[in-house]
């Protein structure tokens, strides 16, 4: 008798279809986008042929820095923004994380928050730029104001949500087993409400990277998005494109990092 | 298992003193209880017995600290009750195991401090053993049945060691064979561990085999009709003429075709 993790994995032993279907839609994608560029159906100063990308950003990843352009500036750039990401992403979940748990448990703190929060919520985004600039000039804090701001929405909801949907009897029975107040947040309502409190960051990261890129289109001398911004005044669409692959990229290894990382808690594991 | 003179003897350790207790539906007051007095006795299996709306889920709620009530005193152990706590352990009708823990984990959620992890550790094997679940520490409440939910939800509460077991229809939503191993179950458990029991119960049957004492209920508003004393031996055999007899003359006193006699008779 063992008193071990269930031992369950249903990730080993994957059928091929389970490895490759995921990879098929970006591999259409690719395949359209070849028959596009190298068909002569689009011309390449709209569309370059993914090789030259490929050849683009070989040269920005690998190349020495000063060597060209934008030979090698990828890790400074990548740095840069992960940073902003980071920066951001984390003011947004220590706000969103504990308000959305709280309105979510209790009714007059959800009439006190709901209103005002909803209402900042309908403003888009970019409607912050201006205001952001004029406060906080062009640069880290402009970017990383914009970025909470954004995640922080589906955060909160995703929180609220969970600690609103959780089985009321999940806080009596650990009320009967002697729990504290303290201890039945922490070993009750946040496990039970992980399912939706997940969701809500996987959605906030997502936000958190759009803005990302609005806060950087500004001007700033580093960042992905800044790259992207000084390739269009150059007419250089073959670094744009190169961008939003990166970003993509980048964006779909943080998701998995953050959803691995939250897999060291029991309950998003036993999902 | 009659009740000797020291059992009679034996201090109450649940003391429920006219208790009264009031919903507003409506803008209406409806009374839910009114003027609900009651003692168990230590070591004591006390069911609850009433149709639906009678309120003798509120009078369980009240007593596991729960709810709030409007009069009178709930008393254990000679101290009122303020509200949850593990000397009252209780067993939901529906599943209310953690799913994100494992049974053994469920089983140990409440054993703290104290003990360290070995010897929580052991407690937890103890008692899953105890409710015939040796083997299943690593499932997850998932993958397991709904009888064996409930004996988790059974040995979580009897490994703290709890004054008083309180259970709400625990069994109301398994499967007449497996309701009767339950039954077999926590019949033996009460014994082994002198463990004293309030139900409640909707199920005539039911209440007669495991209870000691059954308190019918009448509903609008919710009180007490009569107490019933179950003087009949374990195990107890169904087809008996003693037990159909309790079972008519408590069937006539649920639907009311009696007189109420007062409480304690």
């Amino acid at each position: 008798m063992t008193t071990q993790e269930p031992v369950k994995n249903p990730s080993r032993n994957k059928p091929a279809a389970a490895i490759l279907l995921p990879w098929l839609l970006p591999a259409c994608a690719l395949g359209l986008w070849a028959l596009l560029s190298m068909g002569g159906l689009v011309p390449p100063y709209l569309l370059p042929p993914p090789s030259q990308v490929l050849d683009t950003a070989s040269n920005y990843i690998f190349a020495p820095a000063g060597s060209g352009p934008y030979a090698g500036r990828f890790a400074g750039d990548a740095l840069a923004s992960l940073g902003r990401v980071g920066g951001g992403f984390a003011l947004a979940v220590a706000l969103g994380l504990p308000l959305g748990l709280i309105s979510g448990r209790l009714r007059f703190m959800r009439l006190f928050l709901d209103t005002f929060i909803n209402g900042v919520r309908a403003v888009p985004g970019i409607a912050w730029l201006p205001l952001a600039l004029v406060w906080f000039g062009i640069g880290f804090k402009t970017t990383v104001f914009l970025v909470s701001l954004a995640a922080f929405f589906p955060i909160y909801l995703g929180a609220a949500a969970g600690a609103m949907q959780i089985n009321p009897l999940f806080l009596q029975a650990g009320a009967m087993m002697g729990l504290g107040r303290g201890q039945l947040i922490f070993s009750v309502l946040v496990p039970a409400a992980m399912p939706h409190v997940v969701t809500g960051l996987r959605l906030g990261l997502g936000i958190a990277f759009a803005y990302l890129v609005l806060g950087e289109l500004t001007g700033v001398p580093d960042g992905l998005g800044a790259a992207i911004m000084d390739a269009r005044m150059l007419g250089r669409v073959d670094i744009i494109i190169m961008g939003i692959l990166l970003i993509a990229i980048i964006g779909r290894i943080c998701d998995l990092a953050m959803v691995g990382g939250l897999k060291l808690f029991k309950s998003v594991r036993r999902l | 298992m009659g009740r000797g003179l020291s059992d009679i003897a034996a201090a109450p350790c649940l003391k429920v003193e006219a208790l009264s207790k009031r919903f507003r539906v409506n803008g209406h007051h409806i009374s839910a209880l009114e003027e609900v007095s009651f003692e168990v006795r230590s070591g004591e299996v006390l069911g609850i017995l009433g149709p639906s709306g009678c309120g003798k889920t509120t009078l369980l709620n009240i007593i596991a600290g729960f709810l709030p009530h409007d009069g009178g005193r709930v008393m254990m152990d000679r101290r009122p009750v303020t509200g949850p706590g593990p000397e009252r352990g209780v067993v939901f009708q529906e599943d209310a195991l953690f799913p994100w823990l494992t049974v053994a984990e469920n089983v140990g959620f409440g054993l703290r401090n104290g003990d360290g992890k070995a010897g929580r550790r052991v407690k937890v094997e103890r008692m899953l053993e105890m409710v015939g679940l040796q083997g299943y520490g690593h499932y997850l409440p998932r993958a397991i049945s709904g009888g064996m939910k409930q004996r988790v939800a059974l040995a979580r509460v009897l490994v703290l060691r709890p004054a008083a077991l309180l259970m709400d229809e625990p069994f109301a939503a398994l499967d007449a064979q497996t309701r009767a191993d339950m039954h077999e179950l926590l019949i033996s458990l009460q014994r082994r561990l002198e463990q004293t029991v309030v139900f409640v119960t909707h199920d005539l049957e039911e209440a007669i085999k495991l209870a000691d004492r059954v308190l019918v209920m009448q509903k609008s508003p919710g009180r007490i009709r009569r107490d019933f004393a179950v003087g009949l031996p374990r195990p107890r055999n169904l087809d008996s003429l003693e037990f159909l007899e309790l079972k008519r003359s408590m069937y006539e006193s649920l639907c009311g075709q009696e007189p109420g006699i007062p409480a304690g008779g």
